[in-house]
């Protein structure tokens, strides 16, 4: 099998460690991946802002990128739930609807990859650590993956995890956080006090742009949380590594 | 926008409001838990859920068919029904029905507050009695009301406690049961009095013309059946087409709505009684008011929506502004779509698909929509309707954005700008996220550059 690894266009240059652990796993299964480099974005923020036409680009790019791939996995459930999306604009992109509706399914987040295509939970990670698990939109509901990320995050070794399920939205949601600010920090910091009564000093997520919120806020506000990808917890890649 | 503006200082309001925010986490908090306590141990909720959407979407789909069958239906058993174009229409046959009444009692209703029917009817000298107890409330607070199916859950036992020492007269009390009794001997002396009683529908099935109303307080049954005359006020979107579509229809909205398996009473209405029993004039008022517009547009779907609230319980902005802060009478999910084609500009507020950013798109609406609406679909080509008259320069930043997907090196560029413009700046033009929020630490090296650094093993 062929693998090609997507990495979100602000992990690339704001977070490249979930990137690096995303591979470090990937290389730990033996598994035969590349990272194509004229990759560039899923073409969400266009989508939901509702220009539905300017993600057509992206999504043609997309495709060009990765349609000889087996499978593509990225560490980011909204931006593969957008690839997901690809067939449903269809109409706009004519004679390629096929071709989107083949490559849409072959299209993973991370540990929805781990659990269902390679049937392993355990990576022998380790973390000491009382972390709060929080779920981010398109992950659970998108693409339904409840118990996946839960499954792996169980494994780590050391690990005090509370499961927090059933939280509003962190208030990110790409030009919502500049449009609604009042709510998007409100959201925000919603979360963080969930993490902070349950005496947590980390919180764990399967979404990059969630966590870029959420620790932003954090550190607005001088908050002693930190926020780790699960990549990064399974690969046991350190925040500030 | 006038709308996103009015939401975002209600938000402000409501962070400096700790009562208020209490009031809402709290109500609709326990909404949910009740629901998701029932809908945990209803076998096949999932299957329940679609079919009554499908009910829904053929009702909508089939909407004049129908609506035709329950008006023949209705006026064959001697239920005079009228239909009201627009708000205005509508108050003006309710105005004349109620011609001769010096005191109208109503149930809870929300198409009564889409047509401003209180102060209609008060300007022309009637007396208004809302009659469910937190319709009350908000007509003693001279409010709108926060939520579609809990008018007053914005408030807390607290403030309801004052507000009928000042209002009723009454000691100062927080029990809940002695602040009812006390709404329940102000309510009664007037049901006896009223020459009309007015309500709202749930459902009206076609196959027999039956109107549907249900209720926990027993005030919809007196509201219906002291007055020697009964009106109806419902949308024409209330349709069903069959008795057999009640089965579900009657469980999934308490379910959904309160979190409750069933409710206490469920009305249904199909002839003025005997002589002597009840009502001997019945008045359903069917209203479209933009449902026929909306019900000709792709998103059409929008008008199967059975009013539970569920939606907005769930929505992390209306949990945290209640519905005053929409500005509109239907606030929350279903109301950014609904209320620009049932409200209009005279009615104060504004038309078209203004509030489509106050949404985060966590797409929890839709999860929990018991017609299975596509919620956040349709919120996101409502915003697509915005976008296409945004201004030219926002267009062209879209565009830029859009041909910059298929550039590879040139998307890369901004990536490294975005790592090496000196963060002050970067802050300084983003007052928005800025403000509230750290920047995300800009990495020194991109994850390519990484990746090619490490050593495969």
């Amino acid at each position: 099998m062929r693998l090609g690894l997507f990495i979100p266009c602000f992990v690339e240059h704001f977070r490249p460690q979930t990137g690096l652990a995303t591979a470090r796993l990937l290389d730990r299964m033996g598994v035969d991946w590349s990272y194509p480099e004229k990759q560039t974005c899923c073409g969400q923020p266009a989508f939901n802002a509702g220009h539905p036409t300017e993600c057509l680009p992206a999504a043609r790019h997309f495709l060009s990128t990765f349609r000889d791939f087996d499978a593509v996995v990225a560490p980011s459930g909204s931006c593969v739930a957008m690839v997901r999306r690809y067939p449903t604009l269809a109409d706009l992109l004519p004679g390629e609807a096929s071709a989107l509706a083949e490559l849409a399914p072959r299209v993973f987040e991370l540990s929805n990859f781990l659990v269902e295509r390679l049937h392993r939970v355990n990576f022998g990670a380790r973390l000491s650590a009382r972390a709060a698990f929080q779920d981010s939109c398109h992950a659970l509901r998108d693409l339904g993956l409840r118990d996946e990320p839960r499954m792996l995050l169980a494994a780590v070794e050391g690990l005090d995890l509370v499961d927090q399920p059933g939280l509003d939205c962190c208030g990110f949601g790409g030009v919502y956080s500049v449009k609604m600010p009042e709510f998007s920090l409100m959201q925000a910091d919603a979360r963080l006090a969930a993490a902070e009564d349950a005496g947590c000093d980390t919180i764990i997520g399967t979404e990059p742009s969630c966590l870029m919120h959420l620790g932003s806020r954090a550190e607005h506000r001088e908050f002693p949380l930190r926020v780790m990808h699960l990549a990064e917890v399974l690969a046991g890649e350190d925040h500030e590594g | 926008m006038k709308a996103d503006l009015h939401i975002r200082l209600a938000a402000r309001a409501a962070a400096q409001d700790q009562d208020l925010r209490e009031n809402l986490e709290r109500a609709t908090g326990l909404s949910l838990k009740k629901r998701e306590k029932l809908t945990e141990n209803i076998p096949k909720y999932e299957s329940q859920r679609k079919q009554l959407g499908k009910i829904r979407r053929e009702s909508v789909t089939h909407l004049e068919t129908l609506l035709d069958e329950a008006v023949m239906r209705l006026e064959a058993a001697g239920i005079r029904c009228h239909m009201a174009a627009d708000a205005e229409e509508a108050r003006s046959i309710l105005r004349d029905l109620c011609a001769e009444a010096k005191l109208v009692v109503k149930g809870k209703s929300m198409v009564s507050e889409e047509i401003g029917l209180n102060a209609a009817l008060e300007e022309v000298g009637i007396e208004v009695m809302e009659t469910d107890l937190g319709e009350f409330i908000v007509q003693l607070r001279d409010e709108a009301p926060s939520h579609i199916t809990a008018p007053a859950l914005h408030l807390n036992r607290r403030q309801i406690g004052t507000l009928f020492e000042k209002e009723l007269g009454i000691p100062y009390s927080e029990d809940p049961e002695t602040l009812t009794a006390a709404a329940r001997v102000h309510l009664r002396e007037k049901f006896m009095q009223a020459d009309v009683g007015i309500t709202g529908a749930n459902f009206v099935v076609a196959e027999t013309g039956t109107v549907i109303i249900v209720e926990n307080e027993g005030n919809i049954s007196l509201s219906s059946t002291v007055p020697p005359i009964h009106i109806m006020v419902t949308g024409i979107e209330k349709i069903l087409p069959r008795t057999l579509d009640l089965d579900l229809a009657l469980r999934l909205l308490p379910v959904n709505g309160t979190g409750q398996r069933a409710t206490s009473y469920v009305s249904m209405i199909t002839a003025p009684a005997p002589t002597g029993l009840g009502p001997q004039r019945l008045h359903v008022v069917f209203l479209d008011n933009g449902r026929r517009k909306l019900a000709e547009r792709p998103d059409a779907i929008a008008l199967a929506c059975i009013r539970c609230g569920a939606c907005l319980n769930v929505c992390p902005l209306f949990r945290r502004v209640g519905g005053h802060g929409y500005g509109s009478v239907y606030p929350g999910p279903i109301g950014i779509l609904t209320a620009p084609f049932l409200l209009n500009e005279a009615e104060g507020h504004e038309p078209g698909v203004s509030l489509s950013d106050a949404c985060s798109l966590c797409e929890a609406c839709g999860e929990i929509c018991p017609v299975v609406i596509p919620l956040p679909d349709l919120i996101r080509q409502a915003r697509s309707e915005k976008a296409a008259r945004s201004s030219w320069l926002e267009r062209q930043l879209w565009r830029g954005f859009g041909w910059l997907t298929t550039r590879p090196r040139l998307f890369r560029l901004m990536g490294w700008l975005g790592r090496k413009i000196p963060g002050a700046f970067l802050r300084g033009a983003t007052p928005a996220w800025s403000q509230g929020r750290s920047l995300p630490r800009q990495s020194a090296s991109s994850f390519r550059s990484l990746l090619a650094e490490r050593k495969r093993p």
